[in-house]
């Protein structure tokens, strides 16, 4: 039941009231992939989160390109690490009383 | 209701100047931003108090508004006022299945009802996380016993108001996160819907520990049983089985009953197996008699 779909760059960006130029970099970066049909450029529906958080951090706190790379990679590391964290509780729990 | 110290939240005291409660603001933003603390449901809340105050104390009117009733506020005039629109609804709506509790967050754009009474409404200045395209995404915690996570069940959820309808697939574990995409809060400018994530939180009360798909328990057999061998009955999760018991079974020794287990997750008709440990139970009491016969028995060397 997937519902897949891609999502302009023009409408996303004035959407957020922000330069498409920030998603081109950010792609330039890795951070997010972007797709190009027939001369019009898109994202997939699935890295909206993601592209979203960036937008917010850019905007709420100032944090540069770096920053968000940086901070993009720690996070993917918390998941993981909160993921097994959870893991190991749950077997953590065969040895409670 | 409580009077909320907005300095104390920012960490100044009230004489600061609009530059330090910038700074602070800032700061404390940078620390406690959600989208830098995932899953932090206590950085949220914190996200959202400095974000109160700043609303306030960034505002000069507002804070001298603040700064002039202080801790006499039920005084100010606000209060009657906002008394009557005091009843505010909740982002998520109760359980929608009896028997089980959900919570789900309030919204993150949620104020104290210390401020909406002060302050009524809110401006739009402070940060806060606004719908600019995609929607909201919505957690919820599904609380469910063990049992309940037995067996494939479809459970109706009251999110905002709306019914949904989500199956609930045996084997779930605790902590677990499903989503369920588009039941988020609605987007804006043709932007896609958010999604709902749930997390479960399975409590179990029985007598046997699990991990994943396998469960745990530890079994009493008499010091004879042990010795001697013979045949008991045990309690499975969902039934009671006979077990033979070998001579000479020593004290934690573990025996596997295949196919006893949990449900695997998404693998019908799929068990895991369950372990279970004996442990030799030593009297603690011996008649006359049977002092005799293992005094008798120490004769031989055992």
């Amino acid at each position: 039941m997937m519902n897949t779909y891609y999502i302009t760059i023009k409408d996303f960006c004035s959407s957020h009231e922000i330069e498409e130029s920030f998603v081109f970099t950010l792609s330039e970066y890795d951070l997010v992939t972007v797709e190009i049909q027939e001369q019009e450029h898109y994202i997939h529906q699935e890295e909206l989160p993601k592209l979203e958080k960036m937008v917010r951090l850019h905007q709420d706190l100032g944090i540069n390109l770096e920053g968000l790379e940086a901070i993009h990679h720690l996070l993917e590391k918390v998941e993981q690490m909160q993921s097994e964290v959870n893991l190991l509780k749950n077997k953590l729990r065969k040895w409670e009383e | 209701m409580d009077f909320i110290d907005y300095y104390k939240v920012l960490g100044l005291t009230k004489g600061a100047s609009e530059k330090e409660i910038k700074k602070a603001y800032r700061k404390m933003a940078r620390k406690y931003h959600p989208d830098l603390n995932p899953n932090d449901k206590e950085a949220e809340k914190k996200f959202k108090q400095i974000n109160e105050a700043n609303e306030v104390l960034g505002d000069a009117e507002k804070r001298k508004k603040y700064d002039q009733y202080g801790k006499d506020w039920e005084h100010a005039d606000a209060f009657e006022k906002a008394k009557k629109e005091r009843s505010r609804s909740s982002a998520f709506g109760g359980g929608g299945y009896e028997g089980y509790s959900y919570s789900g967050d309030q919204s993150t754009d949620d104020f104290s009802d210390f401020f909406n009474t002060m302050f009524g409404g809110r401006s739009q200045r402070s940060q806060r996380r606004q719908v600019k395209f995609r929607g909201q995404d919505y957690n919820a915690e599904l609380q469910l016993g063990l049992m309940d996570a037995y067996i494939t069940h479809k459970q109706t959820l009251t999110i905002n108001n709306k019914n949904i309808r989500i199956t609930i697939p045996a084997g779930v574990e605790d902590g677990q996160t499903i989503k369920i995409q588009g039941h988020g809060g609605p987007g804006v400018h043709g932007g896609p819907n958010g999604d709902l994530y749930i997390t479960f939180s399975i409590v179990n009360n029985t007598a046997f520990k699990r991990e994943g798909e396998n469960l745990y328990k530890t079994e009493e057999i008499s010091l004879i049983k042990a010795v001697l061998g013979g045949e008991i009955t045990i309690s499975t999760l969902t039934g009671v089985v006979k077990l033979n018991v070998k001579p000479n079974t020593q004290n934690g020794t573990k025996v596997k009953l295949k196919g006893q287990g949990f449900p695997k997750y998404k693998k019908d008709g799929q068990f895991g197996d369950l372990f279970i440990t004996y442990t030799v139970k030593i009297p603690t009491y011996l008649t006359p008699r049977q002092k005799e016969l293992f005094e008798e028995l120490a004769k031989t060397n055992l």
